[in-house]
């Protein structure tokens, strides 16, 4: 709603440019890539900007994967892959002390966890004992080995990947580990023309060759500066007022036997805030929060059973919600 | 070899075979002479008392009571405890009502109780909330406050609009020249207004493509000035009015066509 026929009257309490010419160079450079999936793009980027961490659920062959390691290379940060699978235990993920004879005293090597941009791909494959050692380390961004506890360097962001298909050999993730990730991005098929452009860059080799030609633009200086930014994006109280609406009525909705968090409060606020800095706007709308509350709240609702038999989708449920709440005008 | 030496080997054969005869029989006679002297040890010894065993009465009575040997099967067995409960308070209950039906009073509490239970069984079987019988069926899905006061079309706007310039309040002055248009588009119904929609969405609903634009711009006002709480001087509101006046009169017209 920003497009003026004129020019614009009103100028930003908050210099956005620094960030919007950022965020579009990272956007170009993923695209030499990454066909389509522009919202996904998106999102990945308000996420970062709003210090939280992403579930991507799709099939196979989605570039779930591909997006995680370009997003990896446009930020000038340490990146580990962790492959989740079922004999994987905590100390692989965190690391553990081994004793130094030399020294004659335990050392703590630390896991892929201690890192900038973690990908922990196929994150349901290992078991529920491997998934809550993620718990302290995505809320508070520390582990505590042998009751000693360690600092993740900033920025700190997960993403994980999870197939929505294949239900052997996989464990779900509990409703704890769930509200620990900002956003749920369901990953969808590209359109015809998408995948068509897909198919011309492997015909050129343009994936195998040029993985590595991808330019990083954006430096852990760059993310704390733009964070301390988003953070002074205005809300107006009605706004917060709308929030707090639309996450409580997901807690009334007959479809529904659990509703969204006080997390996911707090999320869609910080999640709308940054996104409408990428906008450009130095304060928040209800159209930002509409577009922000489905990602937000998807995995945080769990249909009841009688729901899920009729076939109903949770982002169903939660546009029916959103659009039953007043919009403050 | 000589005649006389072949006569004494032959006797000396024969005279062992004798021997070996002869032991033979021995050990027969000796055999049977000790079998005999058995037979007359015994027919000589007296004969042994035999003594007759009588059957224990009491005990076996005491077998015949024992519960270990009853082979019978019982068809009657004794009702367990809880069926004695059961009983008990089938038999309470019994008791209750027959004293109840005895009495006019008591027939009407009974009836009472009936009424009662029938009404908690319907209740029940379809998930009836009581709450919703007595104080009409809320919503679920709608949220408890609303941020506007009124209905939008029974809200008299020109006169809030006359305060609100009148206070030089020109940030509420562009929010009800916003809703002003807001509702004129919907009197002509170019817009389906529901108050969970945003404007985005009443942007795709404008079928009219002269309409877009000062909707569009209308909007960037409304959004700047009430959820950007940017300071709003008097030219910024009669650019946003113009706007607004702009629309209404487009949807005054468009209701006039289809009219």
């Amino acid at each position: 709603m920003e497009q003026m026929e004129d020019k614009p009257e009103f100028e930003s309490r908050l210099d956005l440019s620094g960030l919007q010419t950022k965020l579009d160079a990272m956007r170009q450079e993923i695209g030499k890539l990454l066909v389509g999936q522009q919202e996904m793009v998106d999102m990945l980027l308000v996420s970062i900007l709003s210090n939280g961490h992403v579930l991507l659920e799709g099939v196979p062959g989605v570039a779930k994967t591909l997006t995680a390691k370009l997003l990896a290379k446009v930020i000038k940060a340490d990146f580990s892959r962790i492959q989740f699978t079922p004999d994987l235990m905590p100390s692989d993920v965190l690391g553990t002390s081994i004793f130094n004879q030399k020294k004659t005293e335990f050392e703590f090597k630390p896991g892929p966890i201690f890192s900038n941009i973690i990908l922990i791909d196929e994150i349901n494959r290992a078991p529920a004992k491997t998934q809550a050692a993620l718990f302290e380390v995505m809320e508070e961004r520390q582990v505590t080995v042998d009751g000693e506890t360690r600092k993740m360097s900033e920025p700190y962001f997960v993403v994980a990947t999870q197939n929505p298909i294949e239900q052997e050999g996989t464990y779900r993730l509990p409703e704890a580990q769930l509200d620990r990730f900002l956003f749920k991005l369901t990953v969808g098929y590209p359109s015809i023309d998408q995948e068509v452009d897909i198919l011309l860059n492997h015909h050129e080799q343009k994936v195998a060759v040029d993985l590595g030609a991808i330019q990083p633009v954006l430096s852990p200086a760059d993310i704390a500066a733009f964070k301390t930014l988003v953070g002074q994006v205005h809300v107006e109280p009605e706004v917060l007022k709308y929030i707090a609406a639309i996450v409580a009525a997901t807690r009334q909705h007959v479809s529904l036997i659990l509703g969204a968090s006080p997390r996911a409060s707090v999320s869609i606020l910080v999640a709308s805030k940054a996104f409408a800095a990428m906008n450009g706007r130095d304060f928040v709308t209800p159209e930002d929060i509409k577009f922000i509350a489905i990602p937000v709240m998807r995995h945080r609702v769990i249909l009841t059973p009688e729901s899920e038999m009729e076939g109903i989708d949770s982002d169903e449920v939660i546009k029916e919600i959103i659009d039953k709440v007043e919009v403050p005008r | 070899m000589p005649l006389v030496k072949r006569s004494q080997i032959r006797t000396k054969k024969t005279r062992k075979n004798i021997i070996n005869k002869f032991i033979i029989i021995l050990l027969f006679l000796s055999l049977s002479c000790v079998g005999l002297s058995a037979q007359e040890n015994s027919s000589t010894s007296e004969p042994a008392v035999q003594e007759a065993r009588e059957f224990n009465e009491s005990r076996i009575q005491e077998l015949k009571e024992s519960g270990d040997f009853d082979y019978v099967e019982r068809r009657d067995e004794p009702p367990s405890l809880l069926q004695r409960i059961m009983g008990f308070i089938g038999d309470l209950i019994g008791g209750i009502f027959r004293a109840a039906t005895s009495t006019p009073l008591g027939k009407l509490f009974l009836y009472i109780a009936l009424f009662i239970l029938v009404l908690v069984a319907i209740i029940k079987i379809f998930s009836i909330n009581i709450k919703d019988v007595f104080y009409g069926s809320a919503d679920k899905g709608k949220t408890d406050f609303e941020f506007l006061e009124e209905n939008l079309h029974e809200l008299d706007l020109d006169k809030l609009l006359v305060e609100a310039l009148a206070k030089e309040d020109f940030r509420l002055a562009i929010r009800l020249e916003y809703l002003k248009a807001l509702r004129a588009l919907s009197e002509a119904q170019i817009i389906d207004w529901e108050q969970g929609k945003t404007n985005y969405e009443y942007l795709y609903q404008l079928e009219t493509e002269s309409l877009k634009q000062p909707f569009k711009d209308l909007c960037y006002y409304f959004d700047y000035a009430w959820y950007g709480d940017f300071e709003i001087e008097k030219p910024i509101y009669d650019k946003a009015k113009a706007k607004a006046d702009s629309l209404t009169q487009q949807a005054t017209r468009e209701e006039a066509k289809v009219a």
